[in-house]
């Protein structure tokens, strides 16, 4: 169990804490609750660019690593779809700093062309570092149109295009603060050895006087019901083929998320599983075999993705995929086999709770899912599941009209 | 209403706690190491041989047997021995650097009776199936074909060979060719030797409980054979070469750079000065490199630099991946930096901000205890005590800039460094 209290300003801003005595260190996690989702469709990579220009100087601070950095502290950000989310870990007799550094953000930006010119180059070198310039680096980027026609699921959080990156301007960049970054939409997470009390005087005292505003209802495009498989084949310079399986599948807060994922682990998480030991180990077809979700907070993907050896071909390794997703719908998985991924889930929530950043992260992202509870008791909706219900979710999602099929051929050299 | 444009009064770090590691020895003779975390309910232990590639005599050899432990035994197959830790929720895991080699066992403190039995099995039974051989070969030479695009991977592969000649036991590179080279009996006669005739330690962090103790002390009674001394081998550096040496990769939009010269360890005299001007030129995010070459030209999305040791050297290195456009710019401006840090001492500013940043970052290596075993981890395998963080933090607070551009001069000089792109320049 990891106790936390909770706390809300009169702005909106939402306040936990867990107190953590272990700890020589506190953790520090400000989440904003935007993410590529939010953007529209001709600017997108916004979210994530906005991100990099968090750490361009606010309007009383010029500089924001160097501070933080001053009193022995060190922080970093993420975005994803769904959120933005910036955290730090400090010394904890020198808090104060994270609130001064994390409040002052919050109430303004420095909006400094300079900052906007060269964070714009930075993530034009991360998006052909992570995503041009690596082998199958682009499978996302294509994916994602093809599984998503209206919902904004549809591009990546790095962007559709380096393009509306380098033309994204500087009322863009306000307009887009103005937008996301207030009280009312960020949720405050710290974890630990402070009091209560203190953490709440700090958060009054520096995040107290930025006006509230009130949160927008977000009214995002919902995705048409897929009614036939969708197919893309493309060439490129990799060397072994591939071939993508995205399926939709229920949102993380949905009951049967949890079966899909339990799903998803008996197909291909550790080395037992039934891809893992019936279609790598056993056969020579594949380089490489997985099945995962996305977990996303709305409606997300269930992805299959294999890499065939050398010479195989692609309709040979589909049959044995097919065989194998067939078998999970027609036949229940055994109490053992589900017990397995069980123990998975809870080793892994047990491990997600050894540190107090990620207390203080996994508090606040189940915070904006569902409740900080959920950091507790997600493992239990993962124990409620029933060899049942994995059939059940295999049946809705496993099946061809359900599914966009990204064929990734290598070029011929 | 508050002044936003004062910062809150900065406090000095004066004290800091280390979560020490405690050290059993068993009536076997073999060392238990352990950091206990009371608030969790996971255990992670880890088995650590002398069995890294500086010990073997052909490519790939120490990583194979490293890996192929996890792949059945005697008496079980591999997808038995898969089943039994994932029925339990389990990982395990094999990890193998040029030094050492080990298995890792992250699991729920409840499954330790049940699991260690099969730890043991694994690491004392071991037969190398020729099947398992065989898929190891096959998957590795596919992953191989992805590897070999990445052009991170490719400068990587290239810098030890360049630094240290080719025939140095830290020198290995990874070709495609010796996929076909490594047999069975190779991997047997290396196991035999690494694995059974030499010693091992054991690690164990997180809820390390008494019982957990006794289980781990009952399970390993006795040392797997006798240790016997181990092979001496060259340590001799052939050539080192600092001309610059490119590696093509066709359409390549990124070049991958690695700089790097042999340096000082952890013992010497002068390394906490380096420490300090290692960070202040690319060691965190508000260095001198990242400040110039991502956040004023923004020809990267990252760059740093770092003092690595392995047991019998050290190394500086600078590495990042920039716009294959870019690529001699970068160079420049990476000399640039160097050369500054040699001719201007450093400012108090710079110097008070990357002091604390070092011991609030000293601090953080021990929060929790799995990142305190690496702390203790560290210290074991360079046999260094606890007073060597003292020592460095009453060094780094003692730092001044004329000591800084002192080591600057001595050990990071550009003309010195070995150099691999892999990409275009």
């Amino acid at each position: 169990m990891v106790e936390f209290k909770e706390y809300q300003l009169s702005n909106g801003l939402r306040l936990i804490f867990n107190e953590d005595k272990t700890t020589p260190i506190v953790a520090f996690n400000l989440l904003y609750d935007v993410g590529s989702k939010d953007e529209h469709e001709n600017r997108t990579g916004f979210a994530h660019l906005f991100e990099h220009l968090m750490f361009g100087g606010s309007i009383n601070i010029p500089s924001f690593d160097g501070p933080l950095q001053t009193v022995g502290g060190e922080n970093n950000a993420f975005t994803s779809a769904d959120m933005t989310n910036y955290y730090m870990t400090v010394p904890k007799n020198n808090i104060e700093t994270a609130f001064w550094l994390e409040s002052d953000r919050m109430l303004s930006l420095a909006f400094s062309e300079k900052s906007l010119e060269v964070q714009r180059q930075v993530v034009i070198e991360e998006f052909a570092q992570m995503y041009l310039n690596q082998p199958y680096g682009d499978v996302y980027l294509l994916l994602r149109p093809l599984a998503y026609k209206k919902h904004p699921y549809r591009w990546a959080t790095i962007g559709k295009e380096i393009e509306h990156i380098e033309t994204a301007t500087m009322e863009e960049v306000k307009a887009f603060f103005k937008q996301h970054y207030f009280p009312g939409n960020a949720i405050l997470s710290i974890s630990g050895d402070l009091e209560f009390e203190e953490v709440k005087r700090l958060t009054e005292k520096w995040f107290g006087s930025i006006p509230s505003k009130k949160k927008e209802v977000r009214e995002l495009p919902q995705e048409p019901l897929q009614t036939e498989e969708r197919i893309m084949e493309v060439e490129r310079n990799v060397p072994l083929n591939a071939l993508y399986y995205a399926y939709h599948m229920p949102a993380r807060v949905d009951e049967d998320y949890y079966a899909a994922d339990l799903l998803s682990d008996v197909l291909s998480r550790g080395d037992s599983s039934r891809f893992n030991e019936r279609l790598l180990k056993r056969t020579s077809f594949f380089a490489e075999i997985n099945a995962y979700v996305t977990g996303d907070l709305e409606n997300g993907l269930f992805i299959v993705s294999a890499k065939l050896a050398d010479g195989v071909a692609y309709s040979a390794a589909e049959a044995l995929i097919e065989k194998e997703l067939q078998e999970i719908i027609e036949t229940q998985v055994s109490e053992e086999e589900l017990n397995k991924v069980k123990n998975k889930a809870e080793s892994t929530f047990e491990f997600g709770k050894t540190s107090a950043l990620n207390k203080a992260m996994g508090l606040a992202i189940c915070a904006l899912t569902k409740e900080p509870e959920l950091f507790n008791n997600e493992f239990q909706l993962y124990k409620k599941v029933k060899s049942s219900d994995i059939q059940r979710v295999a049946k809705t999602i496993l099946r061809k009209e359900n599914r966009s099929k990204l064929i990734y051929k290598a070029k011929k050299g | 209403m508050i002044d936003r444009s004062i910062a809150p009064k900065q406090n000095a770090i004066e004290k800091i706690e280390f979560t020490k590691a405690q050290t059993h020895v068993f009536a076997s003779g073999i060392k238990c190491h352990s950091v206990v975390q009371e608030d969790c309910k996971v255990v992670k232990i880890e088995i650590e041989f002398d069995a890294g590639s500086k010990f073997q005599k052909k490519p790939l050899v120490a990583a194979m047997v490293n890996t192929l432990l996890l792949e059945g035994s005697a008496n079980y197959s591999a997808f038995e021995i898969a089943s039994f830790f994932d029925n339990e929720g389990a990982f395990l895991d094999s990890s193998c650097s040029a030094d050492k080699a080990s298995v890792v066992l992250h699991c729920l403190e409840r499954s330790i009776p049940k699991l260690l039995p099969y730890l043991k099995e694994l690491l004392t039974s071991v037969t190398f199936p020729k099947e398992e051989v065989a898929k190891y070969l096959e998957l590795s030479l596919q992953n191989l074909q992805v590897s070999q695009q990445k052009v991170d991977w490719v400068a990587r592969n290239e810098f030890m060979q360049a630094l240290l000649g080719k025939t140095h036991p830290y020198s290995w590179k990874i070709e495609k060719e010796q996929y076909n080279s490594v047999t069975r009996e190779d991997l047997i006669s290396f196991y035999e030797k690494q694995y059974t005739s030499s010693s091992f330690e054991i690690y164990a962090s997180g809820k390390v409980t008494n019982e957990v103790l006794l289980a781990i002390e009952q399970v390993f009674d006795q040392t797997l054979h006798a240790p016997k001394n181990p092979d001496a081998f060259s340590e001799e550096i052939e050539n080192t070469s600092k001309e610059l040496s490119i590696i093509s990769l066709d359409g390549s939009i990124q070049s991958a750079i690695r700089l790097g010269a042999l340096t000082i360890n952890r013992k010497h005299a002068d390394f906490p000065a380096l420490f300090v001007a290692n960070t202040i030129l690319g060691g965190y995010f508000g260095s001198r490199l990242m400040s110039n070459i991502r956040e004023d030209k923004g020809y990267t999305y990252g760059i740093g630099s770092g003092v690595l040791h392995l047991n019998q050297l050290s190394y500086f290195i600078i590495s990042t991946e920039v716009g294959s456009e870019v690529t001699s710019s970068t160079l420049k401006e990476i000399e640039l930096e160097m050369n500054k840090l040699q001719a201007e001492p450093v400012l108090e500013e710079e110097l008070k901000l990357v002091k604390n940043y070092l011991l609030g970052n000293i601090m953080k290596g021990f929060d929790g205890s799995f990142s305190a075993m690496g702390r203790f981890k560290m210290l074991h395998h360079h046999d260094l005590g606890y007073d060597y963080y003292e020592n460095l933090i009453a060094e780094i607070k003692a730092m001044d800039a004329e000591k800084i551009q002192d080591v600057a001069k001595r050990y990071l000089d550009y003309s010195q460094l070995t150099k691999i792109i892999a990409g275009k320049l």
